[in-house]
């Protein structure tokens, strides 16, 4: 309960607004209106996930955020901000699999012809689809995150786009790619916390 | 309380003066607290260091007493005591003034005349 | 006069390039505010960042209330508010976050009480546009606002104060002093209070002991209404000035006469000098201490 509180403390209203409304909107209103799931929620879902972390934790690895001193004259500081960072990672990470499998199954539900895979490559599709949107979102904002500028956030969200998509399309019915994205995934989440705090613990120091 | 901020007298001796004037007319009675030093350099818009200062003072003429955690409280004001101390005041005056009369090799009889007249003058 | 301490310090270290932080000894006593003086680059932020907690490549012993606590401890951080000129909060930060971030940072911290702060500080929290205003898009004074309002809120027993005053309007540094001499009426005695500041005329009247500084080291200390007595103001007429300069602390000069700064001790020393003598205030005592000891080729006239 504390944890999920350290991470609600980091978002604004508008980040909420947008994170736990809005976003749901409209992948559903993709969904129900464009007959390209789940590529086209993928890309959606992880452009999103990119641009809107310049209202989290937008420029907290860039220098103008680097000293950090109001989170660091509190004792708590550093455990409030770890639990925060990572609640958002099991948010992002909810977040694919509940959407990447409703399109999945949605898509697959309105045209009996596509994805004709057999249960190993509809799980192995799902799996992929899932880490991938997530771990390319959450590499995404480990990068954005040292610049405080939101057009970096939107330029490497289209980055991302075209990576994931891609990916995604060339991996169908592939079995290994699917362990390949879940060792990226655990890099970049474990990754991406790290860079964080290792930023506020060097803060402490003259370099 | 008036404090002045550029009267030449340094403030916490205007808050002493007032002070000692308040309680030797018994504005403020005898075993009553002084107001807070905090309390009352916040009211006066001063540090706390001045009105501990001027305390410190009012302690030293032993007008009050400072008791530990609790602030200062103001002494029974003996009057015979007080007359005593006015007495001794006026005594040491007038001694400086036989001093300086004794420089001035002027004798005692214009010494005396020089009294009779500031205090006819103090009388019109 | 018995006076505990709220920070006693020790071989105070610190090296960076070519800085140096040296303090043998550092005692900032309790109850009281204390003003920490000293030109740009004299090592004032690099002290308070130290006490505060968020620097720590450091060397020597620090301990708080009494000697009885360190930084390390539980308690400690608590029990200490600070505000400084930095980075302070996320970037990301609105008004309405720090609120909520603060009661989960500070066991002691109160809504109410900041919200109440806020107000009275005229930073209109409840309105929609206020609350969800970036911090980073704020002004330095209402940034500055919102810190005082941030630790005010807080049950403290000691507020290190960063140049509360440089970014705040005249009525807001009235303000900020009254907020300072009410903190510590309200603590009677327990409460302290250390801060920096350049404006040192505008924070007089709530200075009760003043520490200067000047690369990296201590220079003069005292309790104001003492330093008062240490020093004295002089002013004399034109054909004294050689003579007075050998005696004063600082000195400045014109056509008409001079006026420097003494020590009380020396008066002596300036008899057979047609001189006025006066009681000079903080700053002026500040400002002979730190042209005294600056290493800046000034031209004072």
């Amino acid at each position: 309960m504390k944890k999920i509180k350290s991470y609600l403390v980091f978002t604004s209203f508008l980040y909420r607004l947008v994170m736990f409304l809005v976003i749901h909107t409209i992948i559903l209103g993709l969904l129900l209106f464009l007959p390209v799931a789940p590529y086209m929620e993928a890309a959606f879902l992880a452009f999103f996930e990119i641009v809107s972390d310049n209202w989290l934790f937008g420029g907290i690895c860039s220098k103008e955020a680097a000293s950090m001193d109001y989170l660091k004259s509190s004792k708590k500081g550093m455990q409030v901000l770890t639990a925060g960072l990572t609640l958002d990672l099991v948010r992002r990470f909810f977040y694919s699999a509940l959407w990447m499998s409703i399109s999945f199954f949605y898509a697959r539900s309105q045209n009996p012809n596509a994805f004709l895979f057999n249960n190993v490559q509809t799980v192995c599709f799902l799996a992929t689809s899932i880490l991938l949107t997530y771990s390319l979102s959450v590499a995404g904002i480990m990068i954005s995150r040292f610049f405080s500028n939101y057009w970096i956030n939107i330029l490497i969200s289209y980055a991302a786009i075209i990576l994931l998509v891609l990916i995604m399309f060339f991996a169908q019915g592939n079995t290994y790619i699917p362990f390949l994205t879940l060792v990226f995934a655990i890099l970049v989440s474990v990754l991406s916390v790290r860079l964080v705090i290792k930023k506020m613990k060097e803060s402490y120091y003259d370099k | 309380m008036k404090i002045l901020q550029s009267s030449g007298v340094p403030i916490y001796q205007q808050i002493a003066d007032q002070l000692q004037a308040d309680i030797l007319a018994g504005k403020i009675k005898q075993g009553e607290y002084l107001p807070s030093i905090r309390g009352l350099a916040k009211d006066l818009k001063i540090s706390v260091i001045t009105t501990m200062k001027a305390y410190e003072q009012l302690e030293a003429l032993g007008l009050v007493t400072a008791v530990q955690g609790k602030g200062f409280y103001v002494n029974a004001q003996d009057s015979e005591m007080m007359k005593e101390q006015h007495l001794r005041k006026v005594e040491t005056a007038l001694l400086e003034a036989i001093q300086a009369a004794d420089i001035a090799g002027m004798p005692d009889s214009e010494l005396i005349e020089t009294l009779t007249a500031l205090l006819s003058m103090k009388e019109n | 006069m018995n006076v505990n301490n709220v920070i006693n310090g020790q071989d105070i270290k610190k090296k960076f390039r070519g800085f140096e932080l040296n303090i043998p000894s550092l005692q900032v006593p309790k109850g009281f505010a204390t003003a920490l003086i000293g030109e740009n680059g004299a090592g004032k932020t690099t002290l308070l960042n130290i006490l505060a907690g968020i620097r720590l490549d450091y060397k020597g012993n620090l301990t708080f209330f009494d000697e009885a606590h360190t930084l390390e401890d539980e308690t400690t951080k608590d029990q200490i508010g600070y505000t400084g000129p930095g980075n302070y909060y996320l970037p990301n930060w609105t008004v309405s976050q720090v609120k909520t971030i603060s009661e989960l940072l500070f066991e002691n911290f109160s809504a109410k009480r900041f919200e109440s702060l806020c107000e009275e500080l005229g930073i209109s929290i409840n309105d929609f546009n206020m609350k969800n205003k970036k911090v980073i898009a704020l002004s330095d004074g209402m940034r500055m606002k919102l810190m005082l309002a941030g630790v005010l809120a807080r049950d403290t027993k000691l507020l290190i104060l960063d140049e509360p005053a440089s970014p705040l309007d005249p009525l807001m540094r009235d303000k900020l002093c009254e907020l300072i001499r009410d903190y510590l009426d309200r603590g009677n005695g327990e409460t302290s209070v250390f801060f920096s500041t350049h404006n040192i005329s505008d924070m007089e009247n709530v200075t009760d002991y003043a520490i200067i500084m000047e690369h990296g080291t201590i220079v003069e200390q005292g309790f104001v209404e003492d330093l008062k007595e240490k020093y004295i103001l002089v002013k004399g007429e034109k054909e004294h000035i050689q003579a007075a300069k050998k005696i004063l602390y600082s000195c400045s000069s014109n056509q008409y006469g001079f006026e420097g700064i003494c020590l009380a001790s020396k008066l002596d020393q300036l008899a057979g000098m047609d001189v006025s003598v006066e009681t000079p205030s903080l700053s002026q005592i500040s400002i002979a201490v730190m042209k005294a000891n600056t290493k800046l080729q000034m031209k004072f006239a």
